[in-house]
């Protein structure tokens, strides 16, 4: 079992407990509120039984900010991650998801970023267990976040080679409303989805839509995403935009790193734009020359 | 050359970056502070109640627990329903920004801080989108302003980099050059992560052309250009542009040329002249990249 289903185990585990706790404090403070209507329910003053009911609400209360310093973890993870440190955000994320919570959304928003995360780093296979994990009982908590993981749990499926599961959450994202993230994510997956089944006509219907709503994804993915519409052209017969769109992707990113990527690329020209400048050599670069040369 | 410090496109102007920037300061009792204590206090008030409550009091005394419950209910909602508003306008306001829709940006910055703004992290990045609509309305004065907020507001660091870098280039751009001297030397120095660690470079860049000091501008071309592929995206084409304009300068005209087609594949030579007004007029002395889409 991997280390993704150990945790989504350990997670069900974690919101059975929290249900019936949450549960049982609902009835309980039910209970009380009927028994301050009427005198002597079950032989209690209607007095002792608000103090039950506060009791029950005090306890929800205690328990839910417990649960806060959880969701602070949650929120902290993508800060960083952007500064780049996802070690520190996955670790943040798994003391999220494995504390006790009240609240099925704290750990239910750690699973979703673990996903993320997890996909970001090229992790397809646990993406996909979080993602399934995440999507099959979503509630209010991930309601935001439903399109971003289908799209992501499209794009881990296409990566592990699986075309018609990834076809299966395409073809849900199809029609639905989507914020400007989510879009960019879904251009890069459905130029990687409709290279892979060669549907290159469907590829550059909109070429110069998708060319500009590329240009705001981060270089690689922006690079990668006019590399696949690059071989949308050269399959149909547009050379002077195949040339222009591959001279922008090998602008933003090298050839190797798109090629390694998404292989087909290696179809495309082999001289992409001749850059006016020599890339200086690292440090790392230079220390290993330097050990090489010792 | 400074750009004058007018609004140039409509819109914000000086005064309502400023007025922003001032009423959207957290008061000491804000309401976010208010909606997460009021429950504590209606529950801690309902339970005092009932320990000192007679066993014979009226029918109306009893329900003022009830009351009191039924209250943190409704303050809960209310609290909710206005954390859902600051949400949505701020998705909406950086969503905007991102895409580079201006006018939809700024009517969702305005009445998201219109008031005080809480929680502090949602205020530091609405604040760091009105810098960015300031920018691009040309108000310098007022975008350095807004980053001198940001830079003393509790901020993470990437966001505190960010201010000081793009700060930095507003200076710049706003004609104080002596503050940006300043401030460029100490981010030489400081240990900035990427992308910030490249815009500040970038600046130095820009200080150098503004100088008319091209040599120095040139000095590290192959370095600046190579960190501007590889942490700026689109963006890179300003390095390339003022790289390319430096060169020229001193005469490198092929290898200027070259830079300059880097830079046009990237963005039109309008948009580069918007930004670094030296750019203006390039076009003619080199030959931009023309694109078939």
């Amino acid at each position: 079992m991997t280390r993704a289903a150990q945790l989504v185990q350990r997670i069900r585990r974690g919101l059975l407990v929290g249900g019936l706790l949450r549960w049982g404090l609902v009835a309980a403070a039910t209970l009380a509120l009927l028994g301050t209507q009427g005198p002597g329910l079950l032989g209690v003053t209607p007095n002792t039984w608000l103090i039950v009911v506060l009791a029950a609400l005090g306890a929800w209360v205690g328990l839910s900010f417990g649960s806060t310093a959880s969701m602070r973890m949650v929120h902290m993870a993508p800060s960083y991650a952007a500064s780049g440190r996802p070690d520190l955000a996955q670790q943040a994320l798994l003391t999220a998801a494995s504390r006790f919570s009240l609240h099925r959304a704290v750990p239910m928003l750690a699973v979703a970023n673990l996903a993320l995360l997890a996909h970001e780093q090229g992790r397809h296979a646990d993406a996909v267990t979080l993602c399934r994990f995440a999507l099959d009982r979503p509630g209010r908590a991930l309601r935001g976040m439903i399109n971003g993981l289908r799209i992501v749990l499209a794009d881990s499926e296409l990566m592990l080679g699986r075309l018609t599961a990834a076809y299966e959450q395409l073809e849900w994202l199809h029609g639905q409303s989507l914020g400007l993230s989510e879009r960019l994510a879904l251009l890069l997956t459905r130029c990687h989805y409709e290279v892979a089944v060669e549907r290159w006509d469907c590829l550059v219907a909109d070429l110069t839509e998708r060319a500009e709503l590329a240009s705001h994804l981060p270089p690689v993915q922006s690079a990668a995403a006019l590399g696949c519409l690059a071989l949308g052209c050269q399959h149909t017969g547009r050379a002077a935009q195949r040339d222009w769109l591959w001279s922008l992707a090998t602008l933003l990113a090298d050839r190797e790193v798109l090629v390694a990527r998404l292989p087909r690329l290696e179809a495309l020209p082999a001289e992409g734009l001749d850059l006016p400048w020599s890339a200086p050599s690292r440090p790392d670069e230079a220390e290993k020359s330097a050990g090489s040369d010792a | 050359m400074a750009m004058d410090s007018t609004n140039l496109a409509g819109g914000l102007s000086e005064a309502d970056v400023e007025r922003l920037v001032v009423g959207s300061r957290p008061t000491g009792g804000g309401w976010v502070r208010w909606g997460r204590l009021a429950p504590m206090v209606l529950i801690g008030l309902a339970l005092g109640l009932l320990l000192i409550m007679p066993a014979d009091a009226s029918v109306g005394l009893q329900t003022v627990p009830l009351l009191l419950l039924m209250g943190t209910v409704g303050v809960g909602w209310w609290f909710g329903r206005r954390l859902r508003r600051v949400a949505g306008l701020h998705a909406q306001a950086i969503q905007a920004v991102q895409m580079g829709q201006w006018d939809r940006a700024e009517p969702a910055l305005e009445q998201l801080l219109a008031g005080p703004l809480e929680p502090p992290g949602a205020r530091v990045s609405a604040l760091l989108a009105l810098g960015r609509v300031a920018d691009h309305r040309g108000l310098h004065d007022a975008v350095v302003a807004v980053y001198q907020e940001v830079l003393s507001s509790p901020a993470d660091p990437a966001q505190h980099q960010w201010a000081l870098a793009a700060q930095a280039n507003s200076l710049l751009l706003a004609g104080r050059l002596t503050d940006a001297n300043g401030l460029l030397d100490r981010l030489r120095t400081a240990p900035l992560i990427e992308p910030m660690a490249t815009l500040a470079a970038l600046a130095g860049t820009y200080r150098d052309v503004q100088t008319r000091n091209y040599a120095a501008a040139v000095e590290q071309a192959d370095r600046l250009a190579d960190r501007a592929r590889r942490h700026l995206g689109f963006r890179a084409a300003y390095a390339y542009g003022l790289l390319a304009l430096a060169l020229a300068e001193l005469g490198c005209d092929e290898r200027a040329g070259r830079f300059y087609d880097c830079a046009t594949r990237l963005m039109p030579p309008d948009r580069l002249a918007q930004r670094y007004p030296e750019l203006a007029g390039l076009d003619r002395r080199l030959a931009p990249a023309e694109s078939p889409l």
